[in-house]
């Protein structure tokens, strides 16, 4: 390598490492000083590229990426909203007409009156079997039940509790085909009832007027989660 | 991927790298809140398309080219109208040493397709070769490029020696 090759090939690449470069940088006293004011040269222009960064520039990074990721999911809510609103409205006029829930629950309670009069106390295991056989297991007490058994309500297969409560019997339909989006108040038949969310699906608890419905719901949610 | 580790991620990239965008955005544009939001546009399309990052030893590069990209885009649309003071506000920036403000007014001064080179060998610590890669060159223009770019600013800096103004060199 000559003085000139060294040179160009130091003003190309300052930090270069080659066997060639730094052996003719010890054999030539010019061209060491000429590579002494290389790194000076080079030390500078690192320096001059070197601005100051606007002060809290990575937090205006970071929260420019929020305000996006949330306006993103704000805009798929709303699309979801759309959706779900043609959804539903197309559902409304292409279904054929049938019942509410409640008035099928209303309805099953009614053609099986004959329930509320029983008074024979019905043991946990049965209680705990049915209930695991329907698919919303109920462990722990659940009150005093006087009848358990499966029947269909709607399309679906349906644990049919009869409790005792303060006002006479409480019927508690465990609906783990019939979601329940929230806790809804209904009436007919001379009952009062109230259809509640669970883990599971719905429940259905359906008792005299008067009858605390909450709480019998509170005790079957709490043996539902075991 | 999991959001949590998407912004986790997300975060590691601006904390390490940030610094370095700004700087590149900003010796490419010479225009502080121009540079700002090429960075924050930079790092936007970054977030959206973070998946396709398959390795964090390749973020630097990536995003680089991310950033040019915008620029590009940018300046289509977007020509700045230079002012003469801006030179002295970029030369000015951080009261430097009073050679190293020489310096970047020389560095503002110089065409971009000197100055481009020199910033991916400088800031980004690149070689010749990637230097090529990424701006879509061969190796021997990256490297006249990065020899006249010195050139030039020994010269305007009235910098000796120049290589080519001594006698005493080894044949």
């Amino acid at each position: 390598m000559n003085c000139f090759e060294f040179r160009r090939h130091l003003t190309i690449d300052p930090r270069s490492q080659d066997a060639d470069l730094l052996q003719h940088k010890r054999e030539c006293p010019a061209c060491a000083a000429f590579a002494a004011q290389q790194a000076r040269f080079e030390e500078r222009l690192t320096e001059a590229l070197h601005v100051e960064i606007p002060a809290e520039l990575h937090a205006r990074l970071v929260l420019n990426q929020s305000l996006h990721q949330s306006r993103r999911i704000r805009t798929l809510a709303i699309a979801a909203t759309v959706l779900l609103t043609i959804a539903l409205a197309g559902g409304w006029w292409q279904r054929p007409f049938s019942p509410s829930l409640d008035q099928t629950v209303i309805a099953h309670i009614e053609e099986e009156r004959n329930l509320l009069t029983l008074r024979d106390r019905v043991p946990d295991t049965t209680v705990a079997d049915l209930s695991q056989t329907v698919g919303m297991p109920l462990q722990g007490n659940v009150g005093e039940v006087r009848y358990a058994g499966i029947c269909t309500i709607g399309k679906h297969r349906s644990g049919h509790l009869v409790l005792a409560g303060t006002k006479g019997s409480v019927t508690v339909l465990l609906l783990p085909g019939e979601p329940v989006a929230r806790r809804k108040s209904f009436e007919g038949g001379g009952f009062q009832g109230i259809l509640v969310p669970t883990g599971y699906g719905g429940m259905a608890i359906v008792g005299q007027p008067g009858e605390v419905l909450d709480t019998v719901a509170h005790r079957i949610q709490i043996a539902l989660r075991g | 991927m999991v959001m949590g580790n998407a912004q986790t991620r997300f975060e590691a990239l601006v904390n390490a790298l940030g610094a370095d965008l700004y700087r590149f955005a900003y010796w490419l544009c010479r225009d502080r809140a121009r540079a700002e939001d090429l960075v924050q546009e930079t790092f936007l399309r970054a977030w959206r398309s973070l998946d396709n990052l398959r390795e964090e030893k390749s973020a630097k590069s990536w995003l680089i080219t991310i950033l040019r990209r915008e620029h590009a885009r940018g300046y289509e649309r977007y020509t700045p109208e230079r002012r003469e003071t801006e030179l002295d506000e970029i030369a000015a920036d951080g009261t430097p040493h009073m050679e190293v403000l020489h310096m970047r007014r020389e560095l503002a001064a110089l065409s971009e397709e000197y100055r481009e080179p020199l910033l991916l060998q400088v800031l980004g610590g690149y070689s010749c070769d990637q230097i090529a890669a990424m701006l879509n060159l061969s190796k021997s223009a990256v490297m006249t490029r990065l020899f006249r770019a010195r050139q030039k600013m020994r010269a305007s800096l009235s910098i000796t020696p120049d290589i080519t103004l001594h006698r005493h060199l080894k044949p």
